[in-house]
Order: structure tokens, then sequence, then C-alpha cells
């Protein structure tokens, strides 16, 4: 049976919109090989030359392939390189931006040091370095510590259902009622795995991460609070707050604990600087 | 068994030598390879239909590659190169389900 009969055959009864595709599949074997057939046969010699011809199409076949092959092995691990090379350039970066604020934050204690050492003289001196004093501790300045209590806040077990992963996350919202809950009990300086929380902080999550003052953390999120030792710890475990977190650790198994301590540290937020907000002048 | 001893230096000369194809050339390798294995589903069924025939085996195969290359080449140049990629794939593809089908009719048929 030769290709082009069996086609013309088949053609007929077909849904002709598809008569390219028809054609396609019916050529699919290349007609030289039946026009190939009509023609005599050669003799020996020339056969051995096309067997030669042949293999060297063979020859160049294969190579073709395994080149395609290594060509395609090798490509992979070039992605993977780019990636981990970002990863790594990112990973540079974010070190860079940490041994800078810890250089920040050792100039303020220089600058804070000096400061006082300035102000030590006279009695007005040392009224108005007291004053400062206590301004950058309520305004957070200064690290601080105390006795106070710790809650933990660790993600729950992964669900598998995909529309429901964020459910068992710790959320900025969460953190924000924590926050909220221990400020209401009477904490007087909070931090959140080690940012301290000023009038400027902003706890609120960007993709999947959760940021306190621009800066991404991620869990477990472990919450200092400082505050009078016999009140803080009760009156955040009875409140609202706590009920809420308590309902979350029930329903979608986020981890949750409250520890009281005697002593807590409360870091300082190394950059307080208004931009925009100016002293009102009492004239 | 001339052709045997082609395909076994082809497959070790590619995997020892790893010639490194020009960057320019990259794009049209897959496209090369996806021809080529076109002209071998028709050899191998031409074989098996008995009218394999050398000359023709070779003249599809090295004028797959090129015709496909260039096809795909021109189609960069003017700007519907992934189109025409996805064209000549496509065409191929059909044609070596078709061989592959009639192999294996031929296989499993005596």
């Amino acid at each position: 049976m030769s290709g082009n009969d069996l086609g013309l055959r088949r053609h007929t009864g077909r849904d002709p919109s598809l008569s390219l595709l028809w054609r396609i599949s019916d050529d699919a074997l290349d007609p030289g090989y039946a026009e190939a057939k009509a023609v005599p046969k050669e003799g020996p010699q020339r056969r051995l030359g096309h067997s030669l011809v042949l293999a060297a199409a063979l020859l160049l076949l294969a190579a073709l392939l395994s080149a395609a092959a290594l060509q395609t092995l090798q490509g992979a691990p070039d992605a993977n390189r780019t990636r981990d090379d970002l990863a790594a350039r990112v990973t540079a970066a974010s070190e860079q931006v940490d041994a800078a604020r810890a250089s920040l934050a050792q100039m303020g204690a220089d600058v804070s040091q000096l400061r006082a050492d300035a102000l030590s003289g006279s009695e007005t001196d040392r009224q108005l370095r007291d004053e400062l004093l206590a301004y950058e501790l309520a305004s957070g300045l200064v690290a601080v510590t105390g006795p106070g209590v710790t809650v933990e806040l660790t993600d729950g077990p992964p669900t598998d259902d995909s529309s429901e992963a964020d459910l068992a996350r710790v959320l900025d919202r969460d953190l924000q009622v924590v926050v909220n809950g221990l400020f209401a009990s009477g904490a007087e300086a909070v931090s959140v795995n080690g940012q301290r929380i000023t009038a400027l902080s902003a706890i609120r999550g960007a993709g999947g991460a959760v940021l306190v003052g621009y800066r991404p953390l991620s869990p477990p999120y472990v919450v200092n609070a400082i505050g009078a030792p016999e009140t803080l710890e009760r009156r955040f475990v009875e409140g609202a707050a706590a009920d809420e977190l308590r309902t979350l650790a029930g329903t979608y198994g986020i981890g949750f604990t409250t520890r009281g301590s005697d002593s807590v540290t409360v870091p300082a937020e190394s950059d307080l600087s208004l931009r925009y907000a100016e002293p009102r002048r009492n004239s | 068994m001339i052709a045997l001893l082609g395909l076994a230096i082809g497959i070790i000369l590619g995997l020892v030598l790893q010639p490194t194809i020009p960057v320019a050339l990259q794009p049209y390798l897959p496209i090369a390879v996806v021809a080529a294995l076109d002209a071998v589903f028709g050899g191998a069924r031409a074989y098996l239909d008995g009218i394999f025939n050398d000359r023709v085996f070779v003249i599809s195969f090295l004028g797959n590659v090129l015709v496909a290359a260039l096809v795909v080449f021109l189609g960069d140049q003017l700007g519907v190169g992934a189109q025409l990629s996805t064209g000549v794939v496509v065409v191929f593809s059909i044609r070596i389900f078709a061989n592959a089908a009639a192999i294996r009719r031929h296989i499993f048929h005596g």
C-alpha cells in the first residue's frame, strides 16, 4: 500500500477543515521512500558508498542528539547558579544593612555617652541630662531592662489545603493584637524579635512576611514587654488579646506561650529621627 | 554494520568532545533535534515497510534539520520566531506520532 492512495481514500468522508492536519499525518512517511522503491537497484559498488554516507549521517545525528542533551543538562545548573547568585547578593546586602545598623546603634550610644559627660558639670546641666534621659526612655532611644513578660508565637503545622495555608501562620494582625494587649496591660517598653516598638513603629504584613518597622521578621516571634511585675502578666493573660490568641491556638494550632520574668531586656531603636515634625516654639 | 558503527562513534564524539554550540546557533538546536527525530522515525517506518533507502534517509535528515533551522531563523528575523518554532514543532510532532503509530502497527500486527 502506498502512502498516496491511502491518503486519497482516507481524505474522503473527513472533516475538510482538518485537511491540513490529515495531510501532515498522511504524508508522515517521506514520499521519497516510495519513489526510490520504483527505481531499479544499483550495483554493489554504489551501495557501499551509500552505507558510508548513511553512517556519516547517523554519526552527525548521534552527535547532534548528545550535544543537545549535554546542552540541556548544562543549562539547568546555569539557571540555578543565577538564582543562587541573586540570593547570595541579597544575603550580602542585608548583612551590610545589619552591620550599618549595628554601627549606627554604637554611634548613638557614643553620642549619648559624650552628651552625658558634657552635661555633668552644673546643676542645670544635670537637670537637663535627667530630663533628656526621661524622654529617651519614653521614646525608646535607650535599651531598658526590668521585670516583665515574654510572649512567644509560633506558626501552626502547615495544612494540606493550600487555600488555608495562611491561616496556620502567625500574621501581622496577631502580633498587633499581642503588642496592643501588652501596652493595654501596662507595658512600658515592648520589642518584637529584638525590634523596639516605638511611636513610629508599624507592624504590618508584606507578602508572607511580617514587617516590624520595615524589617522583615521570621518565626518564632518573641515579644518582650517590661511592666509591673505583679499585674502585667496577669492583666495580659486575662485580657481580650490573650483570649483571641488562645482561640487561634485552639483552632489553627498556632503556638502561644506567655511567661513572666524577673528580668526582661528591651533593646533601643536606633533610628528615631523625625523629618517633618518640629518642636513648637513658645514665643 | 557501518551505520551502527557511525551511530556509536557519533554518540561517543558528542559526549567526549562536548562540542560547544555557538551562541548564535543555540536557539535552533532543539528545533534541529526535533527535525532529526522526525527523519529517524520516518526512516524506521520505511525500514519496517521494506522500502528503506539510505539516500532518501540522508537527504530527508539533512533537509529536515536545515529547513527547520532556516524557517526558525527567518522567523526570528521577522519577529515571529516563537510562533514559527511552535509551528515547526507541531508539524514534526504530528509526523512523529503518525510514524510511531505505523511502526507500532508493524511490530504488533506482524
